[in-house]
């Protein structure tokens, strides 16, 4: 081991520990309360979702698979709602918040990340492709999601999770 | 003289009615009144029914209201066990009789790949290549256990093809949001495979020869890495670790696999990185290691890898290219100074359909050297191989593959008499 290089390193690591917040960070890159609260002008009402027979068929073919529970949570103002939805990556859940309007999603911002490689997806360069993405008739974007070399699983559970949200929001409207 | 005659005439009085026309005419009146003071009689029972009526609804209406208010009552009694019902089924769900379920701490995931090679000059080969298995466990929310365990060529032991890799097992700690540490044994941050590989994420059945060789991929060592990341885009990674132990210049026979490896020498690696487009990727890395053969005795030359590549995809257009070589200086044969190798690979998919999945095209030109040492004799292997073929995602995480690979110009093929290739594969991850 060459004594320069490691010092170099160690003082590299050290530096770039001093240059950023000295306190340990959660991987909750926003509190999900929070997002609720910048998603809305006033305050919204928190309602529930039920997921009857017909709605967790309908969702399957939305998701590609069951979903598990009995209701979802969301908020709404007049035409707008907002959802905070969790779909596995690689090997853990991504805590993900949408923003709906009009059946047009307004905003994705992932909230909680926890795999080990693909941090990209939680910032605006990747989620800013899902402003306006709309769920055609055959549960398909209207859109194409570019994706992010070694976080494929990571993009496409966030992109399972948009379509989910823009159904559910047309199941909120309806109900 | 004439309208006085006629205004005398209107004048004139009326003849009176006689005594009987009068009497006639009291009777008829008296008729009327005793008519009208029916009609009088009958409204005023009406209106004192409609009364009595009005004071009737008057009553139903309040009790109704108190019915109301108490079925109202009950509702929100109701609403409230609901949700209280609601609560502890979904508490249930993650953690029965109140305890930590584990699996909210620990996931596994995984992937793996069968081959079947069909060799145009030797004898074909079918091999479940990988059976690979991911444990990772959080402690707490910024310190997370990350592990790779990997069954290769179907059996291990004495005598067999295969072996049992541990491929990764580091402690990563998040100390900000943009800036961790891995420690353990962990993917070096070199090329585009050696850390991403999972079968599903690449074209053709077997991994590029350009990354096994010259990175040499999948390529792992024990130490420690910093990484750092920008809200724009860019990542920086500098790693120092055990380091490879080649014998005479062939370098992927110097990987030790974090196995009772000597580590006398250390690699230095750092990596910078862009993705900050989506769809994009830009990075390069350097490696250096002042001694490659770290054994007693074994020769003394120091070994520096310089790496770049280009990953973009644009709808269903995807590119990528990489570049890599490392530059021998010391003790070494001259032919083995210098090993390079790069390859570009443009690739299409398109979508079939929500239910059938995706299909994808490619097209691969690999130019790679590397020096390969083998029973105390060295040379140079100079390959130039053109393949193109087919993957089948009928969900996104299951493939099929299938290529071709023209190896008539590739020495490391012509030394077994292969002049082409023709590969079939299945490969999933989880």
């Amino acid at each position: 081991m060459q004594p320069r290089l490691t010092t170099a390193l160690l003082a590299l690591i050290l530096w770039l520990l001093a240059s950023t917040s000295s306190h340990a960070l959660e991987t909750v890159y926003l509190q999900p309360e929070v997002f609720i609260e910048q998603s809305f002008a006033g305050e919204p009402e928190q309602k529930v979702l039920w997921l009857t027979k017909d709605a967790k068929a309908s969702i399957k073919q939305v998701l590609g698979r069951d979903y598990r529970g009995m209701r979802i949570r969301y908020w709404q103002s007049g035409a707008r709602t907002a959802w905070i939805l969790e779909e596995i990556g690689k090997v853990k859940p991504i805590t993900t918040g949408f923003v709906i309007e009009n059946n047009q999603m307004l905003a994705m911002q992932v909230l909680i990340y926890r795999e080990s490689h693909g941090w990209e997806v939680r910032y605006p360069f990747f989620t800013d492709q899902f402003k306006g993405l709309e769920l055609e008739a055959n549960n398909r974007l209207n859109k194409k999601i570019d994706g992010i070399s070694g976080a494929t699983l990571s993009v496409n559970a966030l992109t399972r999770l948009s379509k989910l949200a823009l159904h559910l929001h047309q199941q909120a409207l309806v109900q | 003289m004439a309208w006085v005659g006629t205004l005398a005439a209107q004048e004139a009085p009326q003849e009176l009615p006689s005594q009987a026309e009068m009497w006639q005419m009291i009777q008829a009146q008296q008729q009327q009144i005793e008519a009208l003071s029916a009609m009088v009689r009958a409204n005023q029972t009406a209106a004192a029914t409609t009364r009595t009526e009005l004071a009737t609804a008057k009553t139903a209406a309040a009790s109704a209201k108190a019915e109301a208010s108490t079925a109202l009552a009950q509702l929100k009694a109701t609403q409230q066990q609901l949700e209280a019902t609601s609560i502890a089924v979904e508490e249930f769900g993650d953690s029965a009789f109140n305890l930590p379920a584990w699996y909210t701490n620990t996931s596994i995931g995984g992937y793996g790949e069968l081959h079947a090679n069909f060799n145009n000059g030797a004898d074909n080969e079918i091999d479940f290549h990988r059976f690979v298995l991911f444990f990772n466990h959080e402690f707490n929310d910024w310190i997370t256990l990350y592990s790779e365990l990997e069954l290769e060529h179907g059996v291990a032991g004495e005598d067999q093809n295969g072996e049992i890799e541990l491929e990764q097992a580091f402690i990563r700690m998040d100390w900000t949001e943009q800036f961790s540490t891995d420690v353990g044994v962990f993917l070096i941050p070199v090329g585009i495979l050696n850390e991403t590989h999972e079968p599903n994420t690449f074209y053709g059945v077997e991994r590029n020869n350009v990354e096994k060789y010259i990175l040499p991929g999948t390529w792992w060592e024990g130490g420690i890495k910093g990484s750092y990341r920008t809200e724009t885009g860019f990542a920086f990674d500098g790693s120092i670790t055990s380091g490879l132990n080649a014998e005479d210049g062939y370098i992927r026979g110097g990987r030790q696999k974090v196995s009772e490896a000597i580590n006398d020498e250390a690699a230095l690696a750092g990596r910078v990185k862009y993705t900050g487009i989506a769809g994009l990727e830009i990075a390069a890395s350097v490696l250096y290691q002042d001694d490659l053969d770290q054994s007693k005795g074994g020769k003394d030359y120091s070994g520096l890898l310089s790496t770049a590549h280009i990953q973009y995809t644009t709808g269903g257009f995807s590119l990528r290219a990489l570049y890599a070589r490392w530059d021998l200086d010391g003790d070494i044969d001259s032919d083995a100074e210098s090993q390079y190798g790069y390859y570009i690979e443009p690739s299409y998919r398109w979508t079939l359909s929500e239910r059938y999945g995706d299909i994808g095209i490619y097209a691969r030109f690999s130019d790679y050297e590397y020096f390969k040492f083998k029973d105390k004799k060295g040379d140079l292997k100079e390959n130039k191989v053109y393949e193109f073929g087919v993957n089948y995602w009928p969900t996104d995480n299951v493939v099929f593959k299938l290529d071709y690979q023209d190896t008539s110009d590739a020495d490391q093929f012509q030394d077994d008499g292969i002049d082409s290739v023709v590969n079939l594969g299945v490969g999933y991850q989880f």
